[in-house]
């Protein structure tokens, strides 16, 4: 299975992500997008799942700053 | 190839081709990397690619004129991360139109696999399978984009 996650930020001006995981998120689990770290603090099934894919909504908050984008 | 053809099968825009048709796609394309800072698409510009998140991040940021109901200064305002597996450009393959947002490299060593539109067509034009099959894909992956943007209006957020 492949899960398509959408990561919504809470707490942050993040924009949030979409991103593909071999493995499902879990609660407590911390999660890192472009340097940043998140826990995931609520997962929820967005649609049904459809062949291979599975579609996900989670729900972070920020933990640490360390940022490395530029500009 | 076959890290392509593995990047590919695991993209949703592919699921249900089987390996040969995946391949000829693959024949059409070809793989670009980036750093972290580096503009991808901008927004208004001509298009004529689709990408595919192989490694890394990209964001997709939008103008004021473009998402005319997000309040702030007419400066590109960050929508969305996009990650392994993910398709950005894909209206330009329906549509023909001028690039609707801006997309940046985040991490750097960002690999995206890159679809000529032109070439594309031309291979759904011989093979309506596949035509087909990432026509509906393109259709679902738009649909969850959707769902995924208007999830924090409807709960307020």
């Amino acid at each position: 299975m492949i899960y398509k996650v959408s990561y919504v930020v809470v707490g942050s001006r993040h924009p949030g992500a979409i991103v593909n995981r071999d493995t499902p998120p879990v609660l407590g689990e911390i999660v890192e997008l472009g340097g940043d770290r998140f826990e995931v603090v609520e997962v929820a099934d967005l649609i049904p799942p459809q062949g291979d894919f599975a579609y996900l909504h989670v729900t972070l908050r920020p933990i640490a700053r360390g940022r490395r984008r530029k500009g | 190839m076959s890290e392509v053809i593995e990047l590919l099968r695991r993209s949703e825009l592919f699921a249900g081709l089987p390996e040969e048709k995946i391949e000829q796609i693959i024949s059409i394309g070809r793989v670009k990397r980036f750093n972290a800072g580096e503009t991808i698409i901008a927004e208004g510009e001509p298009s004529d690619e689709m990408y595919i998140v192989e490694e890394g991040l990209v964001e997709v940021l939008v103008s004021e004129m473009a998402l005319p109901d997000v309040a702030g200064p007419s400066e590109l305002t960050p929508v969305v991360q996009l990650g392994r597996g993910q398709v950005f450009g894909e209206m330009a393959l329906v549509d023909r139109g001028a690039r609707s947002a801006t997309v940046r490299c985040v991490e750097d060593g960002t690999t995206l696999f890159v679809i000529p539109r032109e070439a594309f067509w031309r291979l759904c034009e011989a093979d309506h399978h596949i035509g087909y099959v990432v026509m509906r894909n393109i259709a679902r992956d738009l649909s969850f984009k959707l769902r995924v943007r208007n999830l924090p209006r409807a709960t307020g957020a």
